[in-house]
């Protein structure tokens, strides 16, 4: 220490310490005795002083060094999911969470934790039949009858896989070069990264004494591997890891964290911290109902819905959309928001029956998870199609569109998407205690038609994607289905009506006006630029 | 304290140059350009860069050694020079040609680049439209027509061909947004109310080898780097190079996509 | 060496103390601003007249400095809150974290993090360094550095610090209102910031921010007008044009810059404010519909254009850089050469180049534009004319390194910091060059080599330099002398983690990573980076930190430090010809002004120095 200090102090040598040199002459250039100074003697406990606040420094500095070489690893505060202060069901009945009587809280979060588990180890409770079958949702790569759900077929782990080796080509590529510790640590995947480090760690051990590593990973050592005795069969095994990754439930929840939390909340009740301004408010898990599903309306949607939501974004909405995520990122993140969704809703459901008064039995629960669950998993059977093929756009038919569009018994829409199309119908407004205000939709929020001329549509504008909408209805929303009169080509009609809304030939689309004057402009100046 | 603010001062052009020299190594750089422009933009950068490097040096390296060399305890007088008219005029007159000629070597380059009048006749491939937070792409489908209802929108990915001349248009719905991707040495802005075309021509085909491969599909990070709200971390697309076959066949598949009539989802 | 003759009006007013170039009303006793100034000669005033309402030039210059710590404290804060989250994202945020995010686990919010660099670049251009470079050192130097007995509108000067009181309770208060502060970056770019829906920030607290920056803008304005009419009407006898220092004269450029560009800002805040609370549509086009809601009022007549607001914008805004630079330049300029012991190279250069700059500095701001879709030829212009407003910053920067060639260097730690001034400022100014060259501005851009480069000229630059001006004129201000070990010490540490703070930018910023993230890392091919970002982030904590050593000495020398008399330095201009610290009226003696302000290792006289009063016949 104190030969480190002489060394800092020799540093500033020649400096203009007031304690040095002949009282009243600073030792460089700073003359203290000119012009009318007063003759104030320096504090005798200065010196002293000045020698504290060199060490103090000297500490300070090392300190910082120091600082600036170790490896912060900053994290987040562990989260527990929470209960829901109230629970909208419909427009007439809203229970508080408060209003139910004393102590259910505590009972109802251990039922939610055993049935969903925690942010931090989210797991899906297995119900006995499922034991009996072998099936497992939270494995949805793996067969049923292997402990999995079987939800990701072959076909789409292939894809996986490819999409897997784009992603990690930085880290492969490492691998490959032997680089281990050039691997980029991996975003929203901690279970990956701990396997990753236990495999390194265990092939990096020297147990030979050789001074090199040894490349042996016994299989007992880690059961996630197979046993490698090379450096060349671990990177072999190294790269499997990754390619063939598909995030458990706790990667996708920390990518859910990351992603998705700030909006949609810790227990995907669509309350994060951003939500109070955005509109449309960010969707609310917990019913269980998503608006753009390819299902009958407020039926569960299938995993494809889900999966096509995060990768497409909802267009114009602060959804937007994920496909920067690998394929195997944005399946897990199905595979969460499903589990928020049946664990909100069974919270749901378990509140309605304690507000029933029923009081809260290991039946009740697993009973209300088992439905919901059923639910979920019959969502394939409810898809909407039809049979024949995309008409084309006749004069007729659109002709016949603006008929059905503007009739009351049929498709109707002009009662709220007004004639022209604008999302200015009457019925957009309803009329509450005299005054008069915009609709809501199922979840409360204030909800404007669809202006159809802005060529925008949130759940996609593919023909079949409007043909879907009007014949599904949205769910959620006071945009109903059309009646069950309507033939497929009468829709076919309507779609390609409300699509012509925004045609830049047709319509008074104003995007389009703006993309068709954009156009002029260009080919003017290409037949400027040839005439010349 | 002499020889300590000496190190100080040296170690800023030593570090600084040391900085530089090493940054490739470390991933530290520009990514490599594979667009027409791009090495034009590459070559001006180290134009500057070069002049620059040697300002630096020079400066601070005279700095260095008068601080280090007049710094001395030295009861004398300094030398007493109100200036030099000749030396004035000497670091008056060369930096101001070389930034001169900086300035107008720059010029063409940006004329190429960015004036309308040196748009490739090429009619526009698509609409790239920019919103909060999203990037959409639309492409006129099987009519050749944009705005029509067959119409093709690609969240996200923005497919174009390789070795031709690309023209899209640039809008945003809302706030402002910019476009762009570093490989391609390409920026804009897009702003709502205003249309604005835009080119690049691919025809470079690295891999991460640093080998030519034509016919593999690349990807490149499309980024908003115009503050668009709280999500604009989050404000990422990318654009895809194909070869021209297999930019007819995505989008063979995609028209096909939009005549879907859903039987297909249900599985 | 000749002598210039000295104006024969001085001496008739000497008898009665007063300085004899005080305005008329001052002189004779008579007028508002007379008998204040009177009576401050003769009684003892209130504390309140003292300290808080005070017409004092220097006391309000102190006001302005201690308003300007406590801010820079607030937005080196902000700044700590930045770095935090892009080398850890979304991760507990030390101290604040639980407080302010209790539901996220402490990991800030996405729009929190816009208003944190939102606010850290307003606090830190309107709320530090401009009130730091002209409030404080503008009102505290000149009257003392040209000889007069205070400023020419003591009034209006004690309205100037005031004024901008209201504007620092507006971006405080911003941050407690609906939504949060202002969230649209400093440059408040529509539609962004006029549409309400657009961003949290944009509901309130953009109201808030314009009116803080119109405040702001009152209280800029009332000081240059003082400067300007000060430095122009009432220098001492002798002290010519071409006598003033360096100081003054790029205050009298700022004070100039501030007269030309400030109406437009405060026309366009106000137009900005009309947007959003009256349904104008100055920047709004027709028909934007943002986040689902129409723009509030505007809808189809508003026929406005963002970029309007961009090109008046920039139209103050560049001009306000070189206001946040060229009185760093004046400070810096003056403390070399008291300090090296030798006259300033090329005087001359160096007024007509801070002239330069001012004056091409009316014509550039389309460089903030390149990418913008201005019309590209627009920029082609903008493109040569900000090429060369390099050329007079490199003379100075000739200048400055001739004058260190043959000095007598005393290292003090106000000379420290100007050293370190002129070697930041070099980086600074040299990285500029890339981005006026307008197709290497299409890659750099809005990444970070454009926060690495204005960080060094702000930081490395006018933030070194006001260190040095503390340092330097400490001595003057509170009669004592700051301690020199601890300025040393605070020098080195700012020095090192400044440099390892803002050098690295400049890498992150050629990798192509864009400013304004919240999450870098949300892009695969900036996962990198992350060691980079921690390296920063942990020097610029070091650096935040180490400001401790210059808070400590600032405080204990005002109370305990080293009595020193009227002139600690040898130096040679007016202000160390009166008390330290000064009376009221400043000077106690008739000023006459004999000589050039640089009159260091003259031969004419024994010592190093000669004074500008001190006549050698």
């Amino acid at each position: 220490m104190g030969g480190s200090y002489f060394f800092f102090r020799s540093l500033f040598d020649g400096s203009c310490d007031p304690t040095d040199g002949p009282s009243g002459q600073w030792s460089d250039g700073v003359d203290t005795s000119a012009l009318g100074a007063s003759n104030d003697r320096p504090n005798p406990d200065l010196a002293s002083l000045m020698r504290r606040i060199h060490i103090a420094s000297l500490f300070a500095l090392s300190g910082l060094a120091l600082l600036s070489s170790c490896d912060i690893q900053a994290q987040a505060k562990e989260r527990s999911y929470g209960l829901a202060e109230e629970y909208r069901f419909d427009k007439s009945n809203t229970i508080f969470l408060e209003d139910l009587p004393e102590g259910t809280d505590a009972p109802l979060m251990g039922a939610l934790e055993m049935l969903c588990g925690t942010p931090a180890e989210p797991q899906l409770m297995l119900l006995e039949d499922w034991v009996d079958e072998g099936y497992d949702p939270n494995f949805p790569e793996y067969p049923v009858g292997d402990m999995g759900s079987g939800e990701i077929s072959e076909d789409e782990m292939a894809l996986i896989e490819e999409d897997n080796m784009r992603v990690f080509a930085v880290q492969l590529e490492a691998i490959a070069e032997g680089d281990y510790a050039g691997v980029v640590p991996f975003r929203g995947a901690p279970v990956l990264q701990a396997k990753w480090d236990d495999f390194l760690a265990d092939a990096l051990e020297d147990e030979d004494g050789d001074g090199a590593p040894d490349f042996v990973v016994e299989e007992d050592d880690s059961p996630n591997y197979v046993a490698v005795d090379s450096e060349e069969l671990f990177r072999e095994e190294a790269a499997m890891l990754l390619i063939g990754w598909y995030p458990r439930l706790v990667d996708s929840a920390d990518l859910y964290r990351l992603e998705c939390m700030h909006c949609h909340g810790n227990e995907g009740a669509g309350d994060g911290s951003t939500a109070p301004f955005l509109h449309p408010a960010p969707r609310n898990y917990q019913p269980g109902w998503f608006k753009w599903a390819a299902v009958e309306n407020k039926a569960k949607p299938r995993r494809v819905d889900l999966y096509n939501i995060l990768s497409e974004g909802a267009y114009t909405s602060a959804m937007p959309n994920f496909k920067r995520f690998s394929r195997a990122q944005l399946h897990g993140l199905v595979d969460y928001v499903r589990l928020l969704s049946i664990r909100g809703e069974t919270e749901r459901m378990l509140v309605l029956e304690l507000d029933g008064g029923a009081s809260l039995t290991p039946a009740l629960i697993s009973e209300t998870y088992s439905d919901i669950w059923e639910q979920w998993n019959n969502a394939d059977e409810r898809v909407v199609h039809c049979e024949g093929d995309v008409p084309e756009p006749t004069a007729e038919l659109l002709a016949r569109g603006r008929e059905l569009y503007m009739d009351a018994n049929g498709g109707n829409c002009y009662s709220c998407h007004g004639d022209l199309g604008l999302g200015d119908g009457a019925s957009a407004w309803e009329e509450v205690d005299g005054v008069s205000q915009r609709i809501v939709d199922d979840w409360g929020e204030e909800i404007i038609p669809r202006n159809l001329t802005s060529g925008i549509y949130r759940g996609g504008r593919r023909p079949i994607d409007i043909y879907r909408r009007i014949s599904i209805g949205i769910t959620g929303t006071p945009m109903p289905a059309v009646p069950d009169t309507l033939t497929e080509e009468d829709r076919w009609a309507i779609v390609h009506y409300v699509l012509s809304l925004s045609d830049v030939h047709d319509g008074v689309g104003l995007d389009s006006m703006r993309m068709r004057a954009a156009h002029a402009d260009h080919s003017d100046e290409d037949h400027d630029s040839e005439g010349h | 304290m002499r020889l300590l603010v000496t190190l100080l001062l040296f170690l800023v052009p030593v570090l600084g140059v040391w900085t530089f020299w090493t940054a490739e190594e470390n991933g530290w750089w520009m990514p490599e350009t594979v667009t027409t422009y791009g090495p034009d933009i590459d070559y001006l950068f180290y134009l500057i860069l070069w002049m620059v490097a040697f300002f630096f040096i020079l400066t601070e390296g005279l700095l260095v050694w008068f601080v280090f060399k007049y710094s001395k305890k030295d009861d004398t007088k300094g030398v007493y020079s109100h200036g030099n008219h000749k030396l004035e005029l000497l670091w008056t007159v060369v930096p101001g040609i070389l930034l001169l000629v900086i300035a107008f070597s720059q010029m063409e380059t940006w004329a190429d680049i960015k004036y309308r009048g040196n748009l490739p006749k090429t009619p526009p491939i698509a609409h790239v439209w920019a919103s909060q937070f999203d990037w959409r792409v639309q492409y006129p489908g099987a009519d050749g027509e944009f705005g029509t209802w067959d119409d093709v929108e690609s969240p996200h990915l923005f497919v174009v061909p390789s070795d031709e001349d690309v023209v899209f248009i640039l809008h945003s719905r809302d706030v402002l947004h910019s476009f762009f991707v570093p490989a391609f040495r390409l920026k804009q802005d897009a702003v709502p109310g205003m249309a604005i075309p835009v080119w690049f021509n691919v025809d470079k085909a690295i891999d991460e080898e640093g080998a030519e491969d034509k016919e593999a599909i690349r990807l490149y990070d499309l980024i908003c780097t115009e503050l668009c709200g709280w999500g604009h971390y989050k404000m990422a697309g990318r654009v895809e190079v194909r070869s021209r076959e297999k930019f007819d066949e995505w989008m063979a598949e995609q028209e096909a996509n939009v005549m879907s009539n859903g039987k297909e989802d249900q599985s | 060496m000749s002598v210039p003759p000295i104006p024969s009006e001085g001496s008739a007013a000497a008898s009665e103390g007063l300085n004899p170039r005080a305005p008329e009303g001052q002189r004779k006793g008579l007028g508002a601003e007379g008998s204040v100034y009177i009576e401050h000669d003769h009684h003892e005033l209130s504390f309140i007249k003292k300290y808080i309402f005070s017409v004092d030039h220097k006391m309000i210059g102190l006001q302005f400095m201690f308003t300007g710590l406590v801010m820079l404290g607030l937005g080196g804060a902000l700044a700590m809150a930045i770095r935090w989250q892009l080398a850890w994202p979304w991760t507990e945020v030390p101290v604040i974290g639980e407080l302010l995010f209790p539901a996220t686990g402490g990991a800030m919010s996405p729009e929190f993090y816009t208003m944190l660099f939102t606010m850290h670049g307003t606090i830190m251009i309107f709320f530090v360094i401009i009130p730091m470079l002209t409030g404080a050192f503008g009102n505290f130097l000149i009257p003392l550095m040209i000889g007069a007995p205070d400023m020419a509108f003591p009034r209006l000067n004690m309205i100037g610090y005031w004024a901008m009181v209201p504007g620092l309770f507006f971006a405080i208060a911003s941050f407690f209102v609906e939504g949060g502060a202002a969230a649209a970056g400093w440059t408040a770019y529509p539609p962004l910031s006029t549409i309400k829906s657009a961003a949290p920030g944009s509901m309130s607290g953009q109201t808030y921010w314009l009116l803080a920056l119109t405040f702001s803008g009152i209280s800029s304005m009332a000081g240059a007008v003082n400067y300007a009419t000060t430095v122009v009407k009432m220098r001492a006898p002798g002290m010519t044009l071409m006598r003033m220092p360096l100081t003054i004269w790029s205050l009298f450029i700022a004070a100039l810059l501030q007269l030309f560009a400030l109406p437009v800002l405060t026309a366009v805040s106000i137009e900005q404010i009309l947007d959003r609370v009256a349904g104008t549509g100055f920047f709004t086009p027709t028909n934007l519909v943002v986040n689902q809601l129409n723009a509030e009022g505007a809808g189809e007549a508003a026929g406005g254009q963002p970029l309007l607001w961009q090109h008046l914008f920039w139209f103050y805004s560049h001009p306000a850089v070189y206001i946040m630079v060229v009185p760093a330049m004046g400070m810096a300029s003056d403390i070399l050469s008291v300090h090296a012991r030798k006259p300033i190279f090329g005087y001359k250069p160096m007024a007509y180049s801070m002239m330069a700059i001012a004056g091409l500095g009316f014509i550039v701001w389309g460089h903030h534009m390149f990418a913008s879709g201005m019309n590209p030829a627009l920029g082609m212009t903008f493109m040569v004319s900000t090429i060369m407003i390099a050329l007079p910053s490199a003379i100075k920067v000739f200048n400055w390194l001739g004058t260190l060639w043959g000095a007598r260097i005393k290292l003090t730690s106000a000379m420290l910091n100007a050293i370190a001034f002129v070697a930041l400022f070099i980086i600074g100014g040299l990285s500029g060059i890339w981005m006026a060259a307008t197709p290497v501005d299409i890659y750099i851009h809005d990444t970070y080599i454009i926060v690495a480069h204005f960080h060094y000229v702000v930081f490395g630059g006018t933030m070194f330099a006001i260190w040095a001006g503390i340092y330097h004129w400490f001595p003057k201000m509170f009669g004592r002398i700051m301690n020199e070990r601890l300025g040393q010490i605070h020098f080195v540490g700012s020095f090192i983690f400044a440099n390892c703070t803002f050098y690295m930018m400049h890498q992150i910023g050629l990798a192509g990573l864009m400013r304004r993230t919240a999450d870098p890392y949300a892009y695969e091919v900036y996962a990198h980076l992350q060691p980079l970002n921690e390296f920063i982030s942990i020097s610029a904590f070091c650096l935040f930190f180490w400001q401790g050593f210059f808070v400590f000495n600032f405080f204990w020398s005002i109370f305990k430090g080293q009595r020193v008399g009227r002139n600690p330095w040898k130096a040679t201009t007016l202000e160390w010809d009166a008390p330290s610290p000064p009376g009221h009226g400043n000077f106690d003696r008739e000023l006459k002004v004999y000589h050039g302000p640089y009159e260091y290792a003259s031969p004419l006289v024994d010592e190093d120095y000669l004074q500008q009063t001190r006549s050698v016949n």
